[in-house]
């Protein structure tokens, strides 16, 4: 298979995933017991109005035409419409993108402080074996993955905004990046303890490949070796992981965004629940979802580009 | 820290846990809504040994019962998406064609949403959801990681010699899958549950931590949401649901970490 032909066909399959992920909201939101519009009015509502907002969800139509009218909103990119306090709807898709570039920021933050701990820490104990650092890096993997965002949030919270007042507290304006460090550091723990491991047992197996060994017979120096040879085949196991983690990247963004006060999707999500905002929670959970497949798109696109095994492997 | 050791500490924290979740409601010195009007908010005494909560429970009556829903949550979580993902694997992997495509489709899709978002919103529409709902929100997305895994696995086996050998002497699919595939699936799928075991139980924190978890037990992830904002007045509340939950997740990330090594040594990472 060429190159483009392989990109082609991912495409597709993409497009294919995201018709059944919007298929599978649809059903969830229809389908799983309990009734959204006495959710939504509570048990002693007025018959009438609970008419009335059946017919503004289009709950009274039959699930074929329902279904027809929520592609239809999902096509003309809207998503729905909000309901916000006083009654006022600005469309789903707006608020999104108001708040999605706040959960960059805290995603790409996350995603910073996990390589800037991981990638030294891999391949120096992938060098020296056997060392503290290796040792100590093999605790951290252990330990990064027991620790809860929801109790590492509010601990770190509390020293060093609160008793060390080092860091911003939350509900102050965002400005710097100091109101990033915290957050970033809880959301992206748990991914530096996997990559961590990762970078290791890529590195420990680049160091023991045939090139790698023929390069250090010519004489060259260790350190040129590890970046030309050994970093280099690191890199797609490393992007693949990253694509995989995302999912995890997004979901612990939700409960950090809460734990911080943070504007962001999933602030935007908590808030939709509390209010029984169904338009908004079924468009976040399909814009989240989303973003996640086209990024993992990106990463497959990348692995084709870098590593030419990957158009063949069928 | 050597194999064993690892391996033991795992296996004493699971069997604390165990107990804790079994016998919790009796072990505990106080039912779990009892309200002791008298403390509220209270530190470490000799009648609480833990403290109380601003409404005057009990800290370690509600921890205590809080194991008995993550025990619940985290196998019942996995139980159910072992079988069904085991099962579709099975069939995706050995029957191919059509079904296998559709299989694989299906996984993608369940792939597709992060995290504990599509338990986020089925939770959402069902209401006030309680442990069952939970661990069924939890596996429509949680089966599809088996379905892979099994699917690679029994791909592989179909072309073993000795599968092909029973195939020759003329056994049928159920008795073929049964003494020859499974068994081989068996192994690399523990390492999974075990591992999910811990996810599940994160996933469930974070839920409650939300408002979106179980309602009719006490979980730690509600303790979590309540101690978050009384660090400053009772840092016990703030630190202790967090520190059971990340006890429970160590240990089965070490029995995990273990059993891979031993049961599926080809897998790194």
């Amino acid at each position: 298979m060429t190159t483009g032909a392989a990109a082609l066909h991912r495409l597709l399959a993409s497009a294919a995933t995201l018709l059944g992920v919007v298929t599978l909201v649809f059903l969830a939101v229809r389908l799983v017991p309990g009734d959204p519009v006495q959710n939504l009015l509570g048990d002693y509502a007025d018959q009438a109005e609970v008419r009335a907002l059946r017919a503004r969800l289009n709950l009274d139509q039959p699930l074929w035409r329902q279904y027809g009218s929520y592609l239809a909103a999902l096509a003309d990119g809207s998503l729905g419409t909000s309901v916000e306090a006083g009654g006022v709807g600005r469309t789903v898709a707006d608020r999104l993108l108001e708040v999605f570039p706040a959960t960059i920021d805290l995603a790409a933050a996350g995603l910073g402080f996990a390589l800037l701990l991981a990638l030294p820490l891999g391949f120096g104990s992938a060098l020296r074996r056997g060392s503290w650092l290796d040792r100590g890096a093999g605790a951290l993997a252990i330990a990064s993955a027991a620790l809860p965002v929801i109790w590492l949030g509010p601990v770190l919270l509390y020293l060093f905004s609160v008793r060390l007042r080092w860091l911003p507290l939350p509900g102050q304006p965002l400005d710097g990046p100091a109101h990033l460090v915290l957050p970033g550091v809880v959301l992206g723990l748990a991914l530096a303890g996997k990559l961590t491991r990762l970078v290791r047992t890529t590195a420990l197996e680049a160091l023991g490949a045939a090139h790698v060994f023929v390069a250090r017979a010519r004489g060259l120096r260790a350190r040129t070796v590890v970046l030309a040879h050994v970093a280099r085949a690191s890199l797609p196991p490393v992007i693949t992981l990253l694509g995989m983690q995302l999912a995890a990247l997004l979901g612990g963004a939700i409960l950090t965004e809460k734990i911080f006060g943070r504007p962001g999707v999933g602030s935007l999500l908590v808030d939709a629940i509390a209010r029984r905002d169904y338009d908004l929670v079924q468009g976040t959970v399909i814009f989240v979802a989303t973003v996640y497949v086209v990024a993992n798109l990106v990463v497959d696109l990348l692995l084709l580009a870098l590593d030419p095994r990957v158009r063949h492997a069928r | 820290m050597p194999a064993s050791a690892r391996l033991r500490s795992g296996l004493a924290i699971l069997a604390l846990l165990g107990a804790a979740g079994l016998l919790g409601p009796l072990l505990a010195p106080f039912p779990v809504n009892a309200r002791d009007g008298s403390a509220l908010l209270a530190g470490p005494s000799a009648i609480h040994w833990l403290g109380t909560d601003e409404e005057g429970r009990d800290l370690l009556s509600l921890l205590l019962h809080g194991a008995r829903v993550a025990l619940l949550v985290g196998w019942g979580t996995v139980l159910a998406s072992a079988l069904v993902g085991t099962a579709l694997g099975l069939v995706s992997g050995l029957a191919g064609g059509r079904l296998d495509l559709a299989v694989q489709r299906l996984v993608e899709i369940a792939m597709a949403f992060p995290g504990v978002l599509l338990a986020i919103l089925l939770v959402f529409v069902a209401g006030r959801p309680g442990i069952a709902s939970v661990v069924l929100a939890l596996a429509l997305t949680g089966w599809a990681g088996y379905a892979r895994l099994v699917r690679g696995l029994a791909l592989s086996l179909r072309s073993r010699g000795w599968v092909e050998a029973g195939r020759m002497l003329g056994l049928g699919p159920p008795r073929l899958l049964v003494r020859h595939v499974l068994p081989a699936v068996a192994g690399p799928v523990l390492v999974l549950m075990t591992f999910q075991v811990g996810a599940a139980i994160l996933a469930e924190a974070g839920l409650s931590f939300l408002g979106l978890g179980p309602q009719d037990g006490a979980s730690w992830g509600t303790l979590l949401e309540q101690g978050a904002v009384l660090f400053v007045k009772a840092p016990l509340m703030g630190v202790a649901p967090g520190l059971a939950i990340a006890l429970a997740v160590l240990g089965v990330t070490l029995v995990g970490d273990e059993l891979r090594e031993r049961l599926d040594p080809r897998s790194e990472g």
